[in-house]
């Protein structure tokens, strides 16, 4: 939970980390998960408006 | 503004129809107005409309970025009715049914507003039970609503698969028999000729660049045709809500996703009503052209290029011929999505925003279209008065942290879908 927001926030951090979204329309960054295939969970660079991938990195790599 | 009637009708195909006059002016934008409609939709010129009928204020401009109904108004599946299931979201949408119910009159505009029934399909008992305490809640709020039998179903949709071997069993079914249709460009076309007769400026092609702010104040917009003063600024731009909000330094509770919407090619009248599912995504009806007109669950993942995935097609189409086997037959014609401003509660915002002179009216996620009547009435009249109308106080953007929700789906305050 900590890793979310911290119990003692203000209302306003919490309001701003639970609710709003930056929304980009353009280069978004975004976690996703190969769940059909290899499980692993990838960091992708996406473009919104386009849908063009503009960058992919596994979140943990294998060493 | 020239006055349609039938006359006129019978006058102009006479002559050819080669003397019909402009249906809105092109205005080059002033230097100020009194009031600035950021967004040319459904909402944005309906609002311009109701501040010059209702209110008398006629300084005023909607500017659009591309061209008016070629947003979300111009991409809906049509389908009108005001039977959510939370009081405060009855009462928004039964004020605008009720607008809906004179509108053609009101506009000199045929909208083609169709009264042919709003049904949602119940497909156990749980789902029965469910519609069963709308009906109920609808009925408490004084708003139309009727629990069908499976054999009274099945006479309004003779076509509907009501077999042993249907693949989604009908026990029955609510109907909001003054729910029904509407010609989504016409409500577009219909406000923006109606405005323009009352003295708006409807400009075109006129993009908001920035948003003028000194100190707490809003005091004008720059646009991609010069910069325009203004005394109050409403923001009413479906996907564009994010990125206007942050030319004022504000984020919202809202995600851009992507909803689709099909038709087939047109055939004899074989649906008159508007068939919708408790349990099934798929909703189904049939236009005056006689095109079916499908939809069916959103794409949930942040989009904005108005476009889906093919997966979506299969889903309604399958779903859709389950319901109605017939269907099979019929070619699909086109397929489009329009851009869903998609809120954490599933309910819209409306109100003040905290910039003084700044409004906001966005987060309409997939049911702004039933809505376009009574957001605009209810927005100018906060535009007007500068004070919420006690409909929409409810929907303000301080609800999230009040923990005062409006979850119409029950799943409690996340990005909405059932």
């Amino acid at each position: 939970m900590e890793s979310i927001l911290p119990l003692d926030a203000s209302t306003e951090a919490a309001v701003r980390r639970l609710y709003t979204r930056e929304n980009p329309r353009g280069p978004s960054r975004e976690l996703w998960r190969h769940a059909y295939g290899c499980r692993a969970w990838l960091n992708i660079q996406r473009d919104t408006a386009t849908h063009a991938v503009l960058a992919v990195d596994l979140l943990d790599p294998p060493a | 503004m020239m006055r349609h009637s039938a006359l006129g009708l019978l006058r102009g195909g006479f002559e050819g129809h080669k003397r019909w006059p402009r249906a809105w002016r092109a205005p080059e934008p002033r230097s100020a107005y009194d009031v600035i409609i950021v967004g040319g939709g459904g909402h944005g010129l309906a609002t311009a409309y109701y501040l010059a009928k209702v209110h008398n204020i006629r300084n005023v401009a909607v500017v659009e970025k591309g061209w008016i109904g070629g947003g979300n108004v111009g991409r809906n599946t049509t389908i009108v009715r005001s039977n959510y299931r939370l009081p405060e979201s009855q009462a928004l949408l039964e004020l605008s049914l009720k607008l809906w119910e004179g509108l053609s009159d009101e506009l000199n505009y045929n909208v083609m507003f169709s009264q042919r029934g709003a049904l949602m399909l119940g497909h156990s008992d749980a789902d029965m039970t469910k519609l069963a305490e709308r009906g109920d809640a609808l009925r408490c709020n004084g708003i139309d609503a009727e629990l069908l039998s499976r054999a009274e179903v099945g006479r309004l949709i003779p076509l509907l698969d009501l077999s042993p071997k249907a693949r989604f069993p009908v026990q029955g079914g609510l109907i909001q028999r003054r729910g029904g249709t509407a010609r989504h460009d016409a409500v577009a076309w219909g406000y923006a000729r109606a405005a323009d007769a009352l003295g708006v400026d409807v400009i075109q092609n006129c993009e908001v660049t920035g948003l003028t702010v000194r100190g707490a104040r809003i005091t004008g917009v720059s646009t991609t045709r010069g910069d325009i003063a203004a005394g109050r600024v409403g923001l009413c731009a479906t996907g564009g809500s994010s990125r206007l909000a942050a030319m004022a330094g504000m984020r919202l509770p809202i995600e851009c996703h992507n909803l689709q919407a099909f038709v087939s090619e047109p055939v004899k009248p074989m649906i008159d009503t508007v068939i919708m599912s408790q349990s099934i995504h798929c909703y189904i009806s049939q236009s005056d052209k006689g095109e079916i007109v499908l939809g069916g669950d959103p794409d949930y993942y942040p989009t904005y290029a108005q476009r889906g995935m093919s997966m979506r097609i299969e889903d309604v189409a399958a779903q859709a011929i389950s319901l109605v086997p017939a269907l099979s037959r019929l070619r699909l014609l086109r397929a489009w999505a329009g851009t869903t401003d998609m809120s954490f509660d599933g309910s819209p915002i409306i109100g003040p925003a905290p910039v003084e002179d700044l409004f906001i009216n966005a987060g309409w996620c997939y049911g702004g279209f039933k809505a376009t009547p009574g957001s605009g009435w209810l927005y100018a009249d906060l535009l007007a008065t500068g004070r919420p109308h006690p409909v929409i106080a409810p929907f303000s953007l301080g609800r999230f942290e009040q923990g005062a929700t409006i979850d119409e789906a029950g799943v409690g305050p996340m990005p909405h879908h059932r």
